[in-house]
């Protein structure tokens, strides 16, 4: 069940029950004593917003939805004025717009806590003015229509902003969305990324100069472990490694950065990090 | 309003694109080989051999470890295939080694790559 709440004043307002689109009146009395209802839909009465309408001949252009047409008709200042697109009104050939007072909406608002919607009264009820006939002021809306589709202010203020806020706010995060990690493989498919390696051998140009300035013991096996970065230089068994040739090549490593190890028959040169 | 917005997107989405595309590799002719050669691995001794230009064997373990032995090359042909298995790019190479072959001034080698 849907309850909406017609606000007059602070002193007398109107809880309605709203079943197949008609209002059914249920309790007047001062806002403070309806607020446990708790309604989130508002009827603002006449007196609080105000309707003005321009014959269409009389504006060369079509307006747009955010368009206020009454800027010079009404007293409140720009930034107090909150508005409902333009509606074309074809029985009487005019553009019709409501407005309202934004901070007094928000001083409405404030007492309304659980209100979402603000809809005017001659707006979103059928018929507030029969035949011609005016309405007592206090006749209640009792089995009218009500739009719940109607144009209504929003307590936020962002009722206009809302759908472009959003619209800017998705614009800016799908920009984004394919620099984010891991999205891009959602949007574009796998990127199946090859790893490359580097594989120049440090320690081979080590032996290169190593071998070109020593006269190296006859070799047996040589090998370049690139991912320990040593050079492993195995030499027949009954080769003797003498001292001369041991500080020759300690000598050249202290140049090259690199360590030498030796062991039997066996030199193994280390890369220096 | 909208349209800078659209502009924004589109480039972003652009120039993504053109990231994506500039980090496909220009690969050369091993490593190409190499990569088709992981489908199919009974091909990888054939894409060794017209690489060294020598008559390759190779091992793999655990589908990560590949040996490539080439047997009783002539010592300036040892040094060769040392340098060209520096090339690849797609293997890390992780060890090249030497030895004494059966005749004298003829070598073994064994160059050992890790894939991934």
């Amino acid at each position: 069940m849907t309850l909406v709440l017609r606000y007059l004043s602070d002193e007398t307002s109107e809880l309605y029950k709203l079943r197949r689109g008609k209002l059914n009146f249920l309790k007047t009395g001062p806002i403070d004593g309806l607020l446990s209802k708790k309604p989130r839909l508002v009827i603002l009465s006449d007196e609080n917003f105000v309707s003005s309408s321009i014959k269409i001949d009389d504006l060369n252009f079509t307006p747009d939805a955010d368009q206020f047409l009454f800027s010079e008709k009404s007293i409140l200042s720009a930034d107090d004025v909150l508005f409902n697109p333009p509606k074309k009104i074809d029985e009487n050939k005019t553009w019709q717009q409501v407005w309202v007072s934004a901070s007094k909406l928000k001083a409405v608002g404030v007492k309304l806590p659980h209100a979402q919607k603000f809809f005017p009264e001659s707006v979103a009820v059928e018929n507030t003015q029969m035949d011609g006939i005016v309405q007592p002021s206090n006749s209640t809306l009792d089995g009218r229509s009500f739009d719940i589709k109607a144009d209504f202010f929003d307590l936020k203020f962002s009722k206009k902003r809302k759908p472009q806020t959003i619209l800017i706010l998705g614009m800016i995060f799908l920009s984004a969305l394919p620099w984010l990690p891991y999205s891009s493989d959602f949007i574009f498919g796998p990127s199946d990324e090859i790893e490359l390696f580097d594989n120049s051998i440090r320690t081979l140009d080590i032996f290169s100069e190593l071998s070109a300035s020593l006269s190296l013991p006859d070799l047996k096996g040589l090998e370049f472990n690139h991912t320990n970065d040593l050079i492993r230089i195995k030499s027949n068994e009954d080769f003797i490694f003498d001292e001369e040739l041991r500080s020759q090549i300690e000598v050249f490593c202290e140049t090259a950065f690199c360590s030498v190890e030796f062991q039997d028959a066996t030199i193994i040169i280390r890369k220096n990090n | 309003m909208r349209a800078l917005l659209i502009l924004i997107f589109v480039i972003s989405f652009s120039a993504k694109i053109m990231v994506l595309d500039g980090k496909d590799p220009d690969l050369n002719e091993i490593d190409a080989r190499l990569l088709e050669a992981a489908k199919i691995p009974e091909k990888i001794d054939e894409v060794f051999q017209d690489f060294f230009g020598f008559e390759a064997k190779s091992k793999t373990e655990n589908e990560t470890i590949i040996s490539v032995f080439f047997e009783n090359v002539k010592e300036e042909d040892a040094l060769l295939v040392l340098q060209r298995s520096q090339e690849v790019k797609v293997l890390n190479l992780h060890k090249a080694s030497i030895m004494s072959g059966q005749s004298e001034k003829s070598y073994n080698l064994e160059i050992v790559y890790v894939a991934g």
